[in-house]
């Protein structure tokens, strides 16, 4: 459920158009399943807490550490699980704005654009581009940019649907500046799924394995006798185990292959820029 | 006293059904499911309590009231798609058991539910964590 200072106004979008995963897919079969409703206890089990007793787990806690390792998640990788709407203050500078309002932000990927807006720092709408100028092929990089369908921005500007010249002379106004903070004001929708509950396989994988990590590095500490030995009469036997590191060689392979579908994960949804003011 | 649900699953009759982790559902089908009130501060037998916070099996939460209503919420991004769903109590000998069905146009988003439950006229609020699972059809991409 929305919870937010205003209407999130999904009427208006102007949608990615194609999947998040695979990305920029545009058609897809089942034949392979790539997506999965969110890891549950069970799931949580089966592929990765195999024979190992964590009795001592509720099944609602189970799913509370499923819980943690998706917060875990989202902050390590930068990505939404689920769909989040953000509401985010572009600054005006004036060589991206000549490179067809380059603007970069912060989250992604975008799945959808509900509206760009140029607003005072009172709050006050000046003027709101028009849906069709907005360009969404690299919004799974956070990277979105304006083409205006006319050879300027319009011989009259479009304010909340009306035709109006007063945005036309603002924006021409501005371009007289070179940086101005906080100018445009835009609302968009992220996520790793257009079907909130869905996600990725490999989403899953990384949540599932980030889990089953703390689960396992709780449970081995438990393990407090790493040795014993016992000898009468010059017979003996002992064993040894190894005690409250005894699972750390799995954690230690789980944590190498999270990191490493981490970055891959994380190289299909950023993008590195590189811009300054000189 | 901290108010939740229990999910149930294979429900035949009233002595006849078991716990669930979560519901699930399956696109294109109509689905129904059952729930148990349960109150997580009581939990029967002290040799089974294996968490104070999250326990597996709390005591059954039977309302008491001239008018009860459950109403479940299935929660969207845009709010206006919520799905809101007002459950019945199936069984007149375990009022702790109500059961919600869903269309096959409602499909709700895999995840936690948000419960309401009005005892004349008094709301009390909870969360079902990781509640329900839904099954898609299309599953090459999301």
């Amino acid at each position: 459920m929305a919870v937010g200072n205003d209407d999130p106004n999904f009427q208006e979008s102007k949608d990615f158009g194609t999947y998040t995963y695979p990305v920029e897919a545009n058609v897809v079969t089942s034949l392979l399943r790539r997506c999965e409703p969110l890891l549950t206890p069970e799931l949580l089990k089966s592929r990765y807490l195999k024979d190992v007793n964590i009795e001592n787990y509720s099944e609602a806690e189970l799913k509370q550490e499923i819980e943690l390792a998706m917060n875990e998640f989202e902050l390590m990788t930068d990505l939404s699980v689920t769909r989040v709407q953000h509401r985010e203050r572009i600054p005006f500078d004036r060589q991206m704005y000549k490179s067809f309002v380059f603007m970069k932000l912060n989250n992604g990927p975008i799945h959808s654009i509900e509206e760009i807006l140029i607003e005072s720092s009172n709050g006050e709408n000046i003027y709101k581009l028009p849906p069709d100028w907005i360009d969404m092929g690299y919004a799974h990089k956070r990277q979105i940019n304006l083409i205006p369908i006319l050879s300027i921005f319009g011989a009259a500007g479009l304010k909340d649907g009306q035709a109006s010249n007063a945005g036309l002379i603002f924006i021409q106004a501005v371009n007289n500046f070179r940086w101005l903070p906080a100018f445009y004001t835009v609302k968009y929708t992220v996520g790793l799924s257009k079907k909130d509950g869905s996600v990725p396989i490999m989403v899953n994988d990384i949540i599932g394995m980030t889990a089953a990590m703390n689960i396992l590095s709780n449970r081995q500490s438990r393990f407090i006798v790493s040795s014993s030995s016992i000898s009468q009469d010059g017979i003996s036997q002992s064993s040894s185990t190894g005690g409250t590191k005894v699972f750390q060689t799995r954690i230690e392979d789980m944590q190498a292959r999270r990191d490493k579908m981490i970055k891959k994960l994380r190289s299909q949804f950023h993008q590195k820029y590189f811009l300054s003011n000189i | 006293m901290r108010l939740n649900g229990r999910i149930l699953k294979n429900v035949a009759n009233v002595n006849h059904w078991e716990y669930a982790n979560q519901a699930y559902a399956q696109e294109g089908q109509t689905n129904e499911f059952y729930l148990q009130l349960v109150n997580l501060d009581i939990v029967p037998d002290e040799t089974v309590r294996n968490s104070l916070t999250l326990p597996d099996f709390p005591l059954r939460y039977i309302p008491q009231g001239t008018t009860v209503t459950l109403e479940l919420t299935f929660p969207k991004l845009d709010s206006n798609e919520n799905i809101v769903k007002t459950a019945t109590q199936p069984f007149v000998d375990d009022k702790s058991i109500f059961k919600v069905s869903l269309t096959s146009d409602e499909v709700p988003d895999s995840g936690s539910i948000k419960g309401k439950l009005t005892i004349d006229g008094i709301n009390q609020f909870f969360l079902i964590n990781n509640a329900i699972v839904v099954e898609l059809l299309e599953v090459g991409g999301c």
